[in-house]
């Protein structure tokens, strides 16, 4: 299979509670909120942007621009909080990383992937968090604040990364 | 070192980090060194495996990074963002808190603005703060005294004293909801649990909103 190095925005979604819900409710709650996440996020997903693969109860999306990755992770974040309600919360957290991966067919590996996920990690429930470098190569974008949080240690990698939180602003 | 600085990252991987901040108390650290930045930030560095201390005046604004250590702020600080792995952290009061962990123990005692805590597991103690978000997986989250909270635990129990008149959001899947008021507070309320008991001591009205839903916990509104 050919590898190739590409560069672009690296996603993670992770439903929180989802083992909880699952354990106490049963499979078909389980299947309910992936399907749910899905939809929805297909439903968002601009040109440039696709599902890279299901990963138990999150998904690894990739897009070629860094402003996409943002606003479609924010716009994401308000449809999740539309979705949930007291019966079934929908609370999902959102990380990414700008960086070049490795392409390996439709999957991408490497540190940068590796680190995107550690910062999704760090999220709450309805936040969208992104590495400096995503907020940096994204630059000003209408609608969207950034607030930084600081540099983070984070497992697997030497550095401390500088980290933001991405809000959208009225 | 001029007593005008206002701003300090302090990063260690591992070890103990005690920020002391006094009024008047110029920069100083012991165990690590200091370098000024041109946008008037300073970063302290640690070395050795000794306790970092730094001392820093009232008011200072503190962004502290460490993978594995307990973080400790004494006195009257500015803003405060902290990160770390696993550890406990300590900040006594604060205009502002942001803290994220994956383990460790959050005590914050006062916080005048918005206090906004979010670990995977450890219990989380506020005393006071303006609003407090706070987010966990797992662990007790206890708020004595708050003007507007907004908080989700998927399996932890939630204990919130609000002064009353704001806006209270409290979220468990499988944790209890324990919400206290002002004696009298006649709030609009929205209690939802799916399996478990409710109980509200309050009258309705429109004095403040509060918001509690778990799924199998129990949900308690009083009055005080």
């Amino acid at each position: 299979m050919p590898v190739t190095t590409i560069s672009g925005t690296i996603v993670f979604t992770d439903i929180v509670g989802f083992t909880q819900l699952t354990d106490e409710h049963g499979d078909d709650i389980a299947l309910t909120l992936l399907e749910r996440q899905e939809v929805l996020v297909r439903r968002a997903l601009p040109d440039g942007g696709r599902v890279v693969k299901e990963l138990g109860d999150g998904l690894l999306l990739w897009f070629d621009d860094p402003c996409d990755a943002i606003t479609t992770a924010l716009e994401l974040q308000r449809s999740f909080e539309g979705e949930s309600d007291d019966d079934l919360p929908m609370w999902v957290r959102i990380g990414m990383h700008f960086g070049c991966p490795r392409a390996r067919g439709d999957d991408i590996v490497g540190r940068d992937v590796n680190l995107a996920s550690r910062i999704t990690d760090l999220a709450a429930p309805g936040e969208v968090l992104c590495s400096e470098a995503t907020a940096t190569e994204a630059g000003d974008l209408p609608g969207v604040g950034f607030e930084p949080l600081g540099p983070v240690f984070v497992r697997g990698i030497a550095e401390p990364v500088p980290l933001v939180r991405a809000f959208a602003v009225d | 070192m001029s007593e005008t600085t206002a701003r300090l990252r302090i990063t260690r991987r591992s070890g103990k980090v005690r920020v002391r901040v006094e009024p008047g108390a110029p920069v100083a650290v012991d165990g690590g060194t200091l370098h000024q930045n041109d946008d008037g930030t300073v970063d302290v560095r640690a070395h050795g495996s000794s306790v970092l201390e730094v001392r820093c005046p009232t008011g200072t604004d503190l962004t502290i990074s460490t993978a594995s250590g307990a973080v400790d702020v004494e006195g009257d600080a500015g803003s405060v963002k902290v990160t770390t792995k696993s550890g406990n952290l300590s900040i006594e009061r604060a205009t502002a808190v942001d803290a994220r962990g994956a383990s460790g123990r959050v005590e914050v005692g006062v916080c005048t603005g918005d206090c906004h805590v979010v670990f995977v597991s450890g219990n989380v103690h506020i005393g006071e703060a303006a609003k407090a978000t706070v987010a966990t997986v797992s662990g007790k989250i206890e708020v004595d005294e708050v003007d507007d909270a907004e908080v989700k635990t998927v399996s932890g129990n939630i204990k919130l004293g609000a002064n009353g008149g704001g806006h209270l959001a409290a979220r468990s899947i499988s944790g209890s909801v324990k919400i206290s008021l002002p004696a009298g507070s006649r709030p609009a309320t929205r209690l939802k649990a799916v399996s478990g008991h409710i109980r509200c001591e309050c009258e309705p009205g429109h004095d403040g909103e509060v918001r509690a839903a778990t799924v199998s916990g129990a949900i308690s509104v009083r009055c005080r």
